[in-house]
């Protein structure tokens, strides 16, 4: 290791203590670094020698416990030899870096939103056990990682921003030459956010890493990945809105006026939930549903398949090649629209009281039962079926180009 | 031997060594990793929790070389606390080859 590098790297680990703690420490250190080498040891001697950075800011915090709790932190100062000339930058009134460990240290926000912007890290949000607002991170990473990683953390008003930032900047001075790609593995990092109840936004988004939430309340709840997995548990939100590239997407337990969902390629598992209004884009990954209570459903889905088992109130089901199957357990008439192209739809209704059902496909297979009553059509192109039975029908449109269609009682 | 212990001799290492004259850092954290392997690290905490506690007061000297040198100095009540650590250390050891005596 470089003098450098274990610089820096002490440095980032007195991020919790009062700036001239931090800096005293500092100073004793690079005057040991300067007599060693006076005295002919390497930078690698006089670093084994200085011991593990981290077990010592341990010890340190051990023995200056009041200290390590008073500390308010600002970005870090610039060492000898840096390229960049940046003087320390102030992040805002209660600006506090949280990249310590130990959670004694960690302040808690009084604040009503949270705004969190990272590159690649793994986040978890959840109940607050004291009624403020919390951000804990912890970076396993190597100490390359570590050393261009920048945690920041400050309240503005009554918003608490989060955010991740990498240093090009240190890199290019630590080595010495042009920029160069570092990839940071998935798990290197993980933020955890405590939020209080009947929270007002939240909006998280990273690049790469899963999204996990749990027992959030909260007016808005927005998560955005590009290729991490989203996970909701137990949340109960006027408006949530998840958006994934590659990765997946599960909801268990929540309870959501509004759910709005967009997936590249990840799948969809939506479990017993109670949602009023429910919006879902997939492109090629499927999406199921079970023992959920749905108001409203539009979902539409390119090359997945769409299974619902639960009650569904009204439904715009579209899918271009995947099968949509239902069943429905709702007691109340359902009101569904689909339109599958060339994949099969299958309908099951748990409803005894009538059903109104029109279906058409090109060329695919048809066939309606119901109380009774049967109608099917099977290679006749451009056929379609209506039945009409009971007095308060559920309403169900099934088109297809393809596909085959099959509506059933339950 | 235990971190404890060796952490408690370590602190009667270091006072002991201001007692006779002021010393700066590195000289001080290299003669005692001599005599013993501790990391330097924990040296520094040692002498970064005595100057919380006033029993060491530092200065800086300028050099003509360099840039000024840390010295540390042992306070009147740094004095008073190595006379009763090294009291304890020696009632210490003595109860420790008592109850060891075989």
């Amino acid at each position: 290791m470089t003098k450098l590098e274990y610089l820096t790297a002490l440095e980032q680990e007195l991020r919790c203590f009062p700036a001239d703690f931090a800096e005293d420490i500092l100073k004793d250190y690079r005057e040991h670094f300067r007599l060693g080498q006076e005295n002919g040891k390497t930078e690698q001697q006089i670093c084994e020698e200085l011991g593990n950075v981290h077990e010592f800011a341990k010890e340190l915090k051990e023995a200056e416990p009041d200290l390590a709790a008073a500390g308010i932190r600002l970005a870090p100062a610039v060492l000898p030899g840096s390229a960049s000339g940046e003087q320390n930058k102030a992040t805002g009134a209660g600006a506090a870096d949280n990249s310590c460990d130990d959670q004694n240290n960690v302040p808690g926000y009084d604040c009503r939103r949270v705004q969190a912007n990272f590159t690649s890290a793994d986040v978890i949000v959840r109940r607050s056990p004291d009624g403020l607002a919390h951000a804990y991170y912890r970076n396993r990473g190597s100490l390359d990682n570590k050393l261009n990683i920048r945690f920041d953390c400050h309240q503005e008003g009554d918003t608490l921003y989060l955010s991740l930032e990498e240093n090009a900047f240190q890199k290019r001075s630590l080595f010495g030459f042009a920029s160069f790609l570092v990839t940071i593995s998935k798990c290197d990092i993980s933020i955890l956010i405590e939020l209080p109840e009947k929270f007002q936004d939240v909006s998280i988004r990273t690049k790469s890493g899963d999204i996990r939430a749990e027992k959030i309340s909260a007016q808005k709840f927005l998560a955005e990945s590009f290729s991490g997995d989203i996970h909701t548990d137990s949340c109960e939100v006027e408006v949530m809105a998840l958006k994934t590239k590659s990765g997946d997407m599960e909801l268990r337990n929540c309870l959501a006026d509004e759910f709005q969902g967009s997936l590249l390629s990840g799948d969809v598992s939506i479990n017993s939930c109670r949602i009023g209004r429910l919006n879902l884009s997939s492109l090629s990954g499927d999406i199921s549903g079970r023992d959920n209570a749905i108001s409203q459903a539009e979902v539409s889905g390119t090359s997945g398949d769409l299974t619902i088992c639960g009650s569904l109130q009204k439904g715009d089901l579209h899918s271009v090649s995947g099968d949509i199957s239902l069943y429905l357990e709702n007691k109340t008439p359902s009101e569904l629209n689909i339109r599958n192209t060339s994949g099969d739809t299958n309908i099951r209704l748990a409803y005894a009281g009538g059903l109104n059902a029109r279906t058409s496909s090109t060329s695919g297979d048809m066939e309606i039962r119901y109380n009774g009553q049967r109608q099917r059509a099977s290679g006749i192109p451009g056929r379609s079926l209506t039945l009409n039975s009971g007095s308060e029908p559920a309403f169900v449109t099934v088109k297809s180009v393809s596909g085959d269609i099959r509506i059933s009682e339950a | 031997m235990n971190a404890q212990l060796k952490k408690g001799a370590l602190e009667l290492c270091v006072l002991a060594q201001l007692a006779p004259k002021d010393r700066y850092g590195y000289e001080l954290t290299d003669t005692i990793s001599q005599e013993m392997s501790i990391a330097a690290g924990t040296l520094y905490v040692i002498l970064k929790r005595f100057k919380e506690e006033a029993y060491v007061e530092t200065y800086l000297v300028e050099s003509p070389d360099g840039p000024a040198r840390k010295y540390y100095h042992l306070t009147p009540s740094g004095h008073e606390y190595l006379k009763k650590s090294l009291r304890e250390w020696k009632e210490f050891v003595l109860a420790v080859e008592r109850l060891t005596e075989n």
